[in-house]
């Protein structure tokens, strides 16, 4: 029996001195964790602004999953004037109802408490959020949506950005585990640059292929070595022209990972515009007034 | 045991050959096998490795008499993992480039066997001063012999080193297929240890 209590009280005092110490520098770490995350976020919605864009806002649409009682609906979490409102709608498109929201909705977990305030008794789930970048005017330069799909081996996370007809302006991979040499080619220029430039329709109809990427085109989808390469932008947008409207080649040895990105992408970015145009719909039939235009320019 | 000596050239030169944990031990083959298709995620394993090595290593031979015989297994996961968590929040906030390419190795070191053997055989049963070098000579074999492996099927898979390409063509793709990693560790595990064996006679001649 004390051999018993002995050990016991050994594992607990190694478990307690490991967890207070993780504990310590969760605290301390956490914050600069979080700022760089976003400090990210941000220089990568940078690059696809216009470098004229003057007085660029940013506003976000956070998505959520509403429930109660085997009833499900979704709710927005809209900048409007004057702050934010949460538009609650049934899977239909209807509006529910909506209502004011208190309170900061920038960070996740501020944002979860608020969103339960506003409709106590509802088990509310985050979904994904969009941000719109709009000029003084509250038309949209530039939307990014920040999502995630399925990879070869877990979830990928994605940052897709649109331009103002919702053609695509690029990708970014924030955040994958695939296989390094292979799956983990998904984050390099030579494949995330294949979207860049599809239109609505194009992206609708596209597919993989599994043949060899030509020189050619790889070099000039490596854009950030254009100028070691001594490629000017102009002949590097020359030399992808004749490629632009073919299928995405797929990564020698991720052919999945491949796959499963661009059907990704184009989820994403279908889920997208019929949202947006109906959250549009929605907000003018409920009174709200949000801070950005309907329709892209 | 605790009276022999040991000194730091003697621990490196016994992590980095004469006990390789890959070429000799043979622990730790997952890692070995799929994370060698290139030089620089060999390096960047072998890096993360390293320091929880001899973090462990010193935290163990500092509590050992403090930790109970027959809980020691336990014990020792939960330092392993105190160290992996530590060095994965520390770099995720201070360092986030490197953390960025690190991450996914990073998580991975809890469940390294090469590790916890190191801590059982013989942080437990020396002082800090030894195992702090043992903890060395391990992480710098560990990270030599992934590096040499990456050396070997980065050439030959991508026709590149350290991502630096060197031949216009891919030579053999198979060779950085994750198959393909079992393959080039017992082909290298051979070489090394002819290249070992022939040294020792040549050593035993003179």
């Amino acid at each position: 029996m004390r051999e018993f209590l002995k050990i016991a009280l050994n594992l607990f005092v190694i478990s307690v001195v490991s967890a207070a110490l993780l504990g310590v520098i969760f605290t301390h770490t956490e914050e600069t964790r979080k700022r760089n995350e976003q400090a990210r976020l941000e220089s990568s919605m940078g690059r696809y602004l216009p470098a004229d864009a003057q007085g660029v806002r940013f506003a976000a649409i956070h998505r959520y999953l509403l429930e109660q009682g085997g009833r499900q609906d979704i709710g927005y979490v809209l900048p409007v004037r004057g702050g934010n409102a949460l538009l609650v709608l049934d899977p239909e498109g209807n509006v529910v109802s909506k209502a004011p929201v208190s309170g900061p909705v920038d960070d996740e977990a501020e944002r979860d408490a608020a969103v339960k305030r506003t409709m106590p008794g509802f088990q509310a789930r985050y979904a994904d959020s969009y941000i719109l970048a709009l000029d003084s005017g509250g038309h949209r330069l530039a939307s990014f949506i920040q999502g995630r799909t399925a990879g070869f081996k877990t979830w990928v996370k994605l940052l897709v950005a649109l331009g103002p007809d919702n053609a695509v302006l690029g990708l970014e991979i924030l955040e994958h585990e695939e296989d390094p040499g292979l799956g983990a080619e998904i984050e390099q220029e030579y494949f995330r640059n294949q979207f860049a430039g599809r239109t609505l329709d194009e992206l609708n109809a596209l597919g993989v292929v599994k043949l060899p990427l030509p020189g050619d085109y790889q070099r000039c989808l490596e854009r950030s070595k254009w100028a070691a390469r001594g490629i000017t932008p102009q002949a590097g947008a020359e030399a992808c022209a004749k490629y632009v409207h073919e299928d995405i080649h797929a990564i020698t040895g991720a052919t999945i990972s491949s796959r499963r990105v661009t059907e990704g992408v184009k989820r994403l970015v279908q889920a997208f515009v019929k949202r947006m145009d109906i959250v549009a719909a929605a907000a003018a039939k409920a009174g709200l007034e949000p801070v950005f235009a309907p329709e892209g320019r | 045991m605790e009276g022999q000596q040991y000194t730091v050239l003697e621990r490196l030169a016994n992590g980095l050959v004469r006990e390789n944990p890959i070429f000799k031990l043979a622990l730790s083959m997952c890692p070995a096998v799929a994370m060698t298709n290139n030089v620089r995620n060999g390096f960047l394993l072998g890096l993360a490795v390293l320091f929880v090595q001899v973090a462990s290593n010193v935290t163990v031979s500092i509590f050992r008499r403090f930790i109970h015989e027959r809980i020691r297994i336990p014990a020792y996961i939960i330092i392993i993992a105190t160290w992996v968590s530590v060095s994965d929040m520390g770099l995720a906030a201070y360092a986030p480039g490197f953390y960025k390419e690190i991450a996914l190795y990073v998580k991975l070191i809890v469940v390294f066997a090469i590790i916890i053997s190191r801590l059982e055989v013989f942080a437990s049963r020396h002082t800090v001063w030894p195992s702090f070098w043992d903890g060395m000579g391990m992480g710098l074999g560990f990270m030599f012999a992934l590096m040499f492996v990456g050396v070997f099927r980065e050439f030959l898979g991508s026709g590149s080193l350290w991502g630096i390409e060197i031949l216009p063509f891919k030579p053999f793709f198979f060779w950085s297929l994750p198959p393909a990693g079992f393959f080039a560790i017992g082909l290298l595990m051979a070489l090394f240890l002819w290249l070992e064996r022939r040294y020792n006679a040549w050593r035993g001649r003179k």
